[in-house]
């Protein structure tokens, strides 16, 4: 059991020689063969929803949530629960306790680790409410840090562009596109938010705004769809390279005709 | 305990928002060792909101497999499949070598890269079918949207050097100007939504039941 | 008779069977790859100047890297991710990777280990460390502003920070000269809000094609220095750095397919503005 514990909590500087076996077999080309043909069938699970909702994908669905949580709980066991929680409490258990490097004692945590446990108290019945202290404590707190610097670092600088981009002197074309280019962005972005303020009534003077703004946001959503397509083909490129190349190209063309080189 | 169900997490939310806001203007140091303490516990807080999340999932599952619900066999294999990668992580490691990097690799990054990469097809169908220019408004977001896609890559450079130009000109001006208007938006929501919640009004985050 | 027939034809074009649009796709995507064209790749300006940020910093500078994204964008970001990286590694600088998306580090650590094979002498807790994820978003960015191994204690392969000779001259967020970040999701406004602006670093932009144009109103603000936009951009960073990989491969693909939609959209529009005649005409006739 200790040897176990210690296993867990320890972290991996240098690989012991098993460690170094296992990555030499898990990357070694056997393994990745198999994992070649796995990656592309689990590849053909997800596609073969396009045809349409089948055993096949719902299977790949329920695998990849299992595997991502876990995968997740595993970073989350690594990267905060040891050394946020376990070791600032217990700092033998740090491999490199007594070194220069070890993990300091620090009592301080046990107060954040129960703030945090109450928002756990949400699983048992009746008990919920207690999480409502930790979440105004991190809401709280947050809002009153995040919104000077929502004020100064997004708004001030984003509202401060749009009026100071605007080249009043012209001597020469360039600046009148520059002047044109401006005075775009000045507008679209005045008739933009005069159309979000929904509480004014869109007619007369502020309904003509808020139609002008409208059809920027059509241009902007344009732009959008045009990326967005861009975006879900590449990343279908990216599967099909995969499934052509890496997996077709290489296991099965490849291995043939190694076969008949060979034979 | 009804003060401390209720008025409570508003009365701290609202010291705590006051001093953390107030705490930005003033140069002292125990300003910025506040700031440091907050964020400190913080980041250790933040952390069990992430193990709660993940419980929730494991519950949910559970309970599917204990009531017997129809299909219940693929919460089986979530199940499976979470113990499986968390035990082998705890007790062998997570970097490249080792069990968890190798299903990472091969059987996470194909599923979540393909589940996103099958949009593809449904958005190039849904675009064929359903993108027409009905009104004006309708035709000022096909033509945008047709110059972007067709001058964002190289075959519409190539036939057309001008479109490249065209589209860089829409993003870096139009869209840009409406993208401009929509953050302004946004900071102003914000900055409403942060306070009303520092002065109580805004209660969504204490969630429902009593 | 004719223009009965006609009519059908442009029905049947308009209620064209998703499969077949599906396979169209396929082939466009798949022939180019099969037989590349190598259309050429323009670069942008806004790819251009994070490229030439990196390129001006004088050797041993401080670049943070957010990797701030999962499988889910991989092929867009991971060709980016290995280009701006390799950019790093050349130019000698100093360079920690950090990531604010749970479950994206072992792509960072794979692209890492493909780069180390390339430059063996690159050396972790030196020239550069992975110090993974850490859970908490903004209050990571914040914790980084104070102590950046405090925020971190273990790096991505559980080793102590404090003692690393990196982290001695770049332990806040402002030691940072310049900083990369890859983005999938809105973690990008977190660090100019909480991070970039408040401690006045220039910082760039590679992101997801879905969400770069939200991006351009920080560009022209002079909150960002530049943008790398979706695979395009990858591949002209690629382009920028003289070694075409897989962005580049799958240009000549990206092409086709949005040739594809680009025509498929106005044959349809065409298509049914032909039909919206006929039909009138018919009205009219049967009036």
């Amino acid at each position: 059991m200790n040897h176990l514990a210690l296993i867990l909590l320890q972290g991996a500087d240098n690989l012991a020689p098993w460690q170094q076996a296992m990555r030499d077999v898990l990357t070694g080309p056997l393994m990745v063969t198999i994992g070649i043909w796995i990656a592309a069938g689990l590849t053909l699970c997800m596609f073969s929803f396009i045809y349409k909702d089948n055993p096949l994908f719902r299977f790949g669905e329920y695998l990849y949530l299992g595997i991502s949580a876990g995968y997740g709980s595993t970073i989350y066991w690594y990267s905060y629960i040891k050394p946020k929680l376990i070791y600032p409490l217990i700092p033998t258990l740090d491999p490199k306790y007594g070194t220069p490097e070890g993990t300091l004692f620090n009592p301080w945590v046990i107060i954040p680790a129960i703030l945090g446990a109450f928002i756990l108290m949400r699983l048992v019945p009746g008990k919920g409410w207690v999480s409502r202290i930790t979440f105004a404590f991190l809401i709280g707190g947050g809002t009153g840090i995040g919104l000077p610097l929502v004020v100064s670092n997004l708004f001030l600088p984003q509202f401060s562009a749009t009026v100071q981009a605007i080249p009043w002197r012209v001597t020469g074309i360039d600046e009148a596109v520059l002047l044109l280019n401006s005075l775009v962005l000045f507008f679209g972005a005045l008739t933009v938010l005069v159309y979000f303020f929904f509480s004014v009534e869109h007619r007369g003077f502020v309904g003509g705004f808020s139609r002008v703004g409208i059809y920027f946001l059509m241009i902007s959503f344009g732009a959008s769809f045009g990326y967005t397509i861009m975006a879900r083909v590449s990343l279908l490129i990216g599967r099909i390279q995969f499934l052509m190349f890496d997996w077709i190209g290489k296991e099965i063309v490849g291995r043939f005709a190694m076969l008949i080189h060979g034979g | 305990m009804q003060f401390l169900k209720k008025k409570f997490p508003v009365l701290l939310a609202f010291v705590l928002g006051m001093v953390m806001f107030i705490r930005e203007f003033v140069p002292a140091k125990i300003a910025q060792s506040l700031y440091e303490g907050f964020v400190n516990w913080s980041l250790v807080i933040t952390g069990f909101a992430a193990v709660f999340a993940i419980i929730s999932l494991l519950h949910y599952h559970v309970a599917k497999v204990r009531k017997k619900v129809p299909g219940y066999g693929f919460s089986v294999l979530t199940l499976v499949a979470y113990t499986q990668i968390l035990l082998l992580g705890l007790v062998l490691g997570k970097d490249i070598g080792t069990p968890t990097a190798w299903q990472y690799q091969f059987v996470f990054v194909p599923m979540q890269a393909t589940m996103f990469a099958t949009l593809a097809f449904f958005i190039a169908s849904a675009a064929f079918r359903a993108f027409r220019a009905r009104t004006w408004e309708a035709l000022a977001l096909l033509v945008a949207g047709l110059i972007v896609m067709i001058g964002r890559v190289p075959i519409g450079e190539a036939i057309l050097p001008k479109l490249g130009f065209l589209a860089e000109w829409i993003m870096n001006n139009p869209n840009m100007a409406a993208s401009r208007g929509v953050t302004l938006g946004v900071a102003l929501a914000q900055i409403a939504i942060s306070v009303r919640i520092i002065f109580g009004i805004e209660r969504t985050y204490m969630g429902g039941g009593d | 008779m004719e223009a009965k027939q006609h009519a059908t034809f442009v029905e049947l074009f308009l209620k064209l069977d998703r499969r077949i649009i599906y396979t169209l796709v396929v082939l466009a995507v798949a022939v180019p790859l099969l037989i590349p064209i190598g259309l050429p790749i323009n670069v942008t300006p806004e790819v251009q100047s994070i490229y030439d940020k990196i390129e001006s910093l004088p050797e041993g500078s401080n670049i943070l890297l957010a990797a701030d994204f999962d499988p889910a964008s991989q092929p867009e970001l991971y060709p980016m991710l290995m280009a701006v990286m390799e950019h790093i590694v050349r130019k000698k600088h100093k360079l920690l990777i950090v990531v604010l998306w749970i479950n994206g580090p072992n792509l960072v650590a794979q692209a890492i280990d493909e780069l180390r094979k390339e430059y063996p002498d690159w050396k972790s807790g030196e020239d550069y460390a992975f110090l993974g994820f850490q859970v908490g978003g903004t209050i990571v960015i914040m914790s980084m502003g104070n102590d950046i191994s405090k925020t971190f204690p273990k790096d991505h392969y559980g080793n102590a920070t404090s003692p690393m000779p990196i982290i001695r001259n770049f332990n806040k967020l402002k030691d940072t000269d310049y900083m990369v970040m890859l983005e999938a999701g809105n973690s990008g406004d977190w660090w100019i809000v909480y991070g970039t602006e408040k401690f006045n670093i220039p910082v760039g932009a590679g992101v997801t094609a879905v969400i770069a144009p939200q991006y351009y109103p920080y560009l022209q603000a002079g909150q960002i220095n530049g943008i790398i936009g979706g695979l395009r951009g990858a591949a002209e960073y690629e382009k920028l750095i003289g070694k075409p990989g897989k962005a580049t491969s799958a240009m000549d693909s990206q092409s086709a397919v949005h040739a594809l939609i680009f025509f498929a959209i106005i044959l349809a529009n065409i298509f049914a503005m032909i039909l919206v005649v006929q039909k009138r005409r018919k009205a009219r006739e049967a009036k």
